[in-house]
């Protein structure tokens, strides 16, 4: 690098007006795209974690080719398998006195919630003195705070469940059961499908052999290998991945993911030009300056190396500061969220708000090259403007 | 060889507006800049002068003819090679100062030499020694805004001198500066052209100015008449 070229590259910079606000632009642009990539990361990947957690496992294991569910050895995958749990889940409507709701009972057993699904749900359970006051001969049942607020009832009250039977040989009936705990994930859209009964009453209330299946939470690193996992499973089992039980919704995320990466790439590319733009105008205002340097020996190139790297000197910087602006108030998106939607903001209730952050870096790392590489691009194409400038003519125009 | 070489000039400018003929403002003119002596170009304004010295610095192309500088043919040489001999061996001053604003005057002054590639250690010694020389050693990192007419023009002198070039153009150096400053320019500029061994090629309409100088041509009807030849 000529240091004159760096020298004047570097006045430039330090002098206010034009490039600071294209320094200012960038970072602004760069902020809320990194901030929306996380959030619709972390979003995405909260409520898939609700859904494999709370819903439907890493993996189902049902009844297939006459392999019985009960000769299923979790112990025997201990590198792959986190927990097994039997389920059987079959779908009601929930009455109160004031409302009516659709949900999906499943029937579990106590080990179910383990750690890692604790880590996803919040329970608010009766107090002794509640169920001394509800002795009665009802199931228990766990509803969500969606459900409960929709309904309108709390812990000891009594819902009824119109089972909607999964077998010709059985009919629609109402049974009564009583609300023992009520649940909250983050994500009420999930939360108020769900409802939780002891298994073995759920069998009762569901035929067994089609409504029973094992749910399978797989280990770290084979969450991204399931298909490996499926094949040690071996044939036996009719065994179907989350995604696969969740089509629509897993369509939903993916489609959303790359329609927002898009749409992101597409403003980063308006951004790009911009500076191109910048470039020209630099020029334009530097008249004088390039006069001076080209009656110094200074050549065409040179002129441009300098314009050049003011202008992608400045790109980059407001691309870092965007970037560090966009992970600061992203990994803050939890408070800032709760906070809004504390606020009143009513829409933000029917989101995820309470997800782990989860930085795309693969994804800042591509909008951020794309930054560049069109950035680059365009200033050079923008400035290949300057050969045609002699110094004579800017002698004249001074 | 000589530093500039001027061969058959020919210099005609289109018409601003159709119908209108070209204008010719030199003609068929022939000029030799001697190594070590300094050669003044005066004439009436408008009569060419500028236009004379920016052909013979590769600033602008004359319509028919030849320059050469170093031996070497301007018409030649692509933006970049005419650009390294303009840095190399020619050394410009203007009646408008022409310094960049935002470099301080050490930094003016070193510019034509870190263009060249030079080191900056090696760059800043000269310039320091130059500056000295010139009586600017407390301004060096004073901005051109903050420097007198007469210290401006003195550290574009220093600037033209940087990379020791064989020969310096000045086109009215000392036109905006008034009575004393421009006789102490003058003095400075011919004393530094003649301690330095450079050749020096001035245009001036100031004819006690020109008069100093080893060899005065007269620039009218597009000609050159010899006036006054150290020979």
């Amino acid at each position: 690098m000529n240091s004159f070229v760096f020298r004047w590259s570097s006045k430039r910079i330090r002098k206010r007006g034009r490039l600071t606000s294209c320094l200012i632009l960038i970072a602004l642009v760069m902020a809320p795209l990194v901030c929306a990539l996380i959030f619709s990361d972390s979003m995405m990947e909260g409520i898939t974690s609700k859904y494999i957690y709370l819903s439907d496992g890493h993996l189902q294991l049902s009844y297939n080719y006459g392999k019985e569910l009960e000769d299923f050895d979790v112990s025997r995958y201990p590198d792959m398998l986190y927990s097994a749990d039997e389920v059987t889940t079959g779908y009601a409507l929930m009455y109160s006195a004031t409302g009516t709701s659709n949900v999906m009972v499943k029937g579990t057993d106590k080990d179910y919630f383990n750690d890692k699904r604790l880590d996803q749900i919040t329970f608010m359970v009766a107090s002794e003195s509640d169920n001394a006051s509800t002795t009665s001969n009802l199931k228990g049942i766990t509803i969500s705070r969606a459900t409960a607020k929709k309904l309108q009832v709390s812990i000891g009250d009594r819902v009824a469940l119109m089972i909607v039977p999964d077998n010709p040989d059985k009919v629609l009936r109402p049974v009564l059961c009583r609300i023992d705990s009520i649940f909250y994930s983050g994500y009420d859209q999930l939360d108020s499908l769900l409802c939780f009964v002891d298994i073995d009453y759920a069998k009762t209330l569901y035929s067994e052999k089609s409504s029973t299946s094992i749910e399978l939470l797989v280990k770290g690193d084979y969450m991204e290998k399931l298909d490996d996992v499926i094949a040690a499973l071996g044939d036996g089992y009719g065994i179907s991945k989350w995604n696969e039980y969740n089509v629509a919704v897993y369509e939903n995320f993916v489609t959303s993911r790359q329609m927002i990466f898009i749409i992101l790439l597409l403003v980063v590319v308006v951004a790009a030009f911009y500076t191109a733009s910048v470039a020209q105008q630099m020029v334009q205002d530097d008249m004088t300056d390039i006069a001076i340097a080209k009656l110094i020996g200074s050549s065409d190139t040179l002129v441009k190396k300098s314009a050049f790297l003011s202008v992608y000197a400045v790109t980059v910087i407001g691309m870092l500061i965007g970037i560090a602006l966009g992970l600061l108030i992203g990994c803050n998106l939890g408070p800032i969220l709760t906070g809004l939607s504390d606020l009143g903001l009513q829409s933000l209730s029917f989101y995820l708000l309470d997800f782990d952050i989860n930085v795309p870096w693969l994804s800042i790392l591509i909008i951020s090259l794309c930054l560049l590489a069109i950035s680059y691009v365009a200033i050079w194409l923008s400035l290949a403007k300057t050969r045609r400038i002699s110094p004579i003519q800017l002698f004249t125009s001074l | 060889m000589h530093p500039i070489e001027l061969q058959c000039i020919t210099k005609r400018f289109k018409a601003a507006e159709k119908g209108e003929e070209e204008i010719t403002i030199l003609q068929d003119l022939s000029l030799n800049v001697i190594q070590g002596q300094s050669t003044a170009i005066i004439g009436r304004s408008g009569s060419g002068k500028s236009t004379l010295l920016h052909i013979a610095g590769g600033l602008d192309s004359p319509s028919e003819g030849k320059v050469f500088c170093s031996g070497i043919d301007f018409a030649t040489l692509d933006d970049r090679k005419r650009s390294e001999l303009r840095n190399l061996h020619i050394g410009f001053i203007f009646q408008a100062n022409l310094l960049l604003e935002d470099f301080t005057a050490l930094e003016n002054v070193m510019a034509p030499a870190l263009i060249s590639g030079k080191k900056a250690k090696d760059c800043r010694e000269r310039a320091v020694s130059l500056l000295r020389r010139l009586g600017l050693e407390d301004r060096m990192n004073h901005v051109p805004g903050k420097l007198s007419g007469g210290e401006k023009q003195r550290v574009a002198i220093c600037r033209a001198l940087m990379n020791e070039p064989e020969v310096i153009l000045a086109d009215e150096p000392t036109g905006a500066l008034d009575e004393e400053n421009a006789t102490d320019v003058e003095n400075l500029l011919l004393d530094l052209v003649k301690e330095e061994g450079r050749s020096l090629l001035l245009v001036t309409h100031n004819q006690e100015f020109a008069f100093k100088c080893d060899n005065v041509y007269l620039l009218k009807n597009r000609t050159l008449n010899l006036e006054k030849s150290l020979s």
